[in-house]
């Protein structure tokens, strides 16, 4: 190694240097390459979402015509008004009933020490592994019984019982990271229980308690299954099972008014999901890596 | 913390007995208990047998894809060359999508005239059908759903390259390794717990594989790519063979715990 920091700059670190920036040249070509690639269903849906219903058999990525009322034709035609308001229900329900579930009993769970809640966070840590699709059943035949079959309410109980585990871990988690010198000096100055939790522990979980906020969003707006099986009435469904089904119906002839609904379905996930990537990235090596 | 183990628990533990009862149609007057012969139909059950290698052979092309490609991107972007940002936006974006979007998506991209027809025509490749034929439903299968998560083990990995020492990596420069040397002998055995984890987080991912393959391909053609959960889902609510589909969940359940014990035992072993 010595030869060649020794050396005085010569043909060979001259050419070494030209080898690295045409590498460096072929990485970005690869970024923008691979990145627009990926960005291309995209770009195609949008495409698509604002051609006449003659020019959807066309090719290429570049609209021939510019319809921009087939949003409003698809909104009317598949009454997208009804599905996002029922999407939106279930939404904020899962959210507000996970995030204040999963607050307190994370809080309930670093407070309390005890082999039952060990054996409570084992049952938490068997939540995060089953399937959804594994534990339908019960859920079909649990709801039915208690008269909850066909209604939102149903879809937010079930969807929340399927994110709650991983809130309370990534709660637990940044709970357990908070210093326990500050809640112990609010108690000697007489504190009581709850105002600890509300006045210290809450405001300093807040960022956490978003990143658990951002995926039971995330998993309830997207969420297929559990409408599918827990709801019947076609005016109660939700945006991807209305979605699924009129794809299929009419996808064909009427791809464009499908692309648009799909566009206006995707809006506003996908830009919450941009704003609040950094919680995202957060909650993944949270949630992922340090199980 | 008792309302957890009821709601997280009770589900479980009824499939689990339901897996032994011959329970057909829903009707709670109806249960008969049958002891393990759901288990020994199943054995028999072709179908059942194809949908679990089916779901095999998708969880291990996809995760020999993702990982391949969410490390290479991870190894990208972490260089912070110009454009880096595009594309870790780009394999972002997909995650927050529903998979149902990605599958209308990806249906009408992937038919007669979609895009991925017409750019194989531009190469004089005639069109394919991709929903015809077994092995095509498949690569479209692989290739959405590797499109929809690859972005996932892109994090995963680009966040353990953050705490990578950097030092080793120059000393190894300094040494005069390659680029590519530098990768093989110092960032790949560093990486290697990781790569453990990843693998197994996709394993238990692709237990779950049930939306996707629902919309795009509905288990066709003629069944060659059902998984595990819509073989379950057509047992239990199309033939409403309740008990018999408690018993394929119950082997989805006991897979994905396999599954996540092994994690756990190779975080324990490592420190990832």
């Amino acid at each position: 190694m010595n030869v060649a920091i020794a050396a005085p700059p010569s043909a060979a670190a001259r050419h070494s240097r030209r080898r690295k920036r045409r590498s460096k040249t072929a990485l970005v070509t690869i970024c923008f390459g691979v990145g627009a690639i990926y960005f291309i269903p995209l770009v195609w849906v949008l495409s698509m979402s604002v051609r006449s219903a003659r020019e959807i058999l066309e090719p290429g990525l570049i609209p021939q015509s510019f319809n921009p009322e087939n949003y409003g034709d698809a909104w009317e035609r598949y009454e997208l008004g009804k599905l996002f308001k029922n999407t939106g229900i279930v939404t904020a329900g899962t959210v507000l009933l996970g995030v204040a579930l999963s607050v307190t009993a994370a809080y309930g769970f670093s407070l309390v020490k005890s082999r039952f809640g060990e054996f409570a966070f084992t049952v938490l840590l068997l939540g995060l592994m089953v399937p959804p699709a594994a534990v339908i059943i019960p859920f079909f035949i649990g709801m039915r019984e208690l008269g909850l079959y066909d209604s939102l309410l149903a879809v937010v109980l079930a969807e929340t019982v399927f994110v709650l585990p991983l809130g309370v871990l990534i709660l637990r988690a940044y709970i357990e990271s908070i210093p326990k010198d500050l809640s112990d000096a609010a108690r000697i100055d007489g504190a009581s229980e709850w105002s600890v939790f509300a006045r210290i522990v809450f405001p300093l979980i807040l960022p956490a308690a978003a990143t658990v906020a951002l995926f039971m969003f995330l998993s309830a707006w997207n969420g297929f299954l559990l409408p599918l099986v827990l709801l019947r009435d076609p005016n109660k469904t939700t945006l991807t099972v209305g979605l699924s089904q009129f794809s299929g119906q009419f996808g064909s002839f009427e791809w464009h008014l499908v692309a648009a609904a799909s566009a206006i379905a995707v809006v506003p996930v996908l830009l919450v999901f941009y704003l609040a990537r950094r919680y995202y990235v957060q909650g993944l090596a949270a949630g992922a890596l340090k199980q | 913390m008792l309302l957890f183990i009821v709601i997280l628990l009770v589900p479980v533990v009824a499939v689990i007995v339901l897996g032994f009862s011959g329970w057909t149609g829903f009707d709670l007057q109806q249960i008969r208990w049958e002891g393990a012969r759901n288990y020994w139909e199943l054995t028999k059950d072709s179908f059942f047998l194809a949908a679990f290698r089916h779901t095999v052979v998708l969880i291990a092309a996809t995760a020999l894809l993702m990982n391949a490609l969410g490390l290479a991107a991870a190894m990208v972007v972490n260089s912070r060359v110009r454009g880096s940002e595009f594309l870790r936006i780009a394999m972002f974006l997909p995650l927050g999508l529903s998979p149902i979007i990605t599958a209308v998506i990806w249906q009408r991209m992937l038919g007669p005239f979609g895009i991925v027809n017409e750019a194989l025509g531009w190469f004089g490749i005639s069109p394919v059908d991709f929903f015809g034929q077994p092995r095509m439903a498949f690569i479209a299968l692989i290739a959405a759903y590797v499109w929809q998560y690859a972005g996932y083990n892109m994090l995963l990995y680009y966040a353990a390259l953050q705490s990578l020492p950097t030092e080793r990596v120059e000393a190894a420069a300094v040494d005069g390794a390659s680029k590519w040397g530098q990768f093989r002998h110092v960032v790949l055995p560093y990486l290697r717990p990781v790569v453990a984890v990843v693998v197994i987080l996709n394993l238990i991912g692709g237990w779950k594989i049930f939306d996707i393959v629902y919309v795009l391909t509905g288990g066709g053609p003629n069944r060659a790519t059902d998984v595990l959960a819509t073989y379950l889902y057509e047992q239990s609510f199309t033939f409403s063979n309740v008990g018999y589909a408690s018993a394929i969940a119950t082997i989805i359940i006991g897979l994905a715990v396999v599954s996540s014990l092994t994690r756990r035992a190779v975080a324990g072993s490592d420190t990832a």
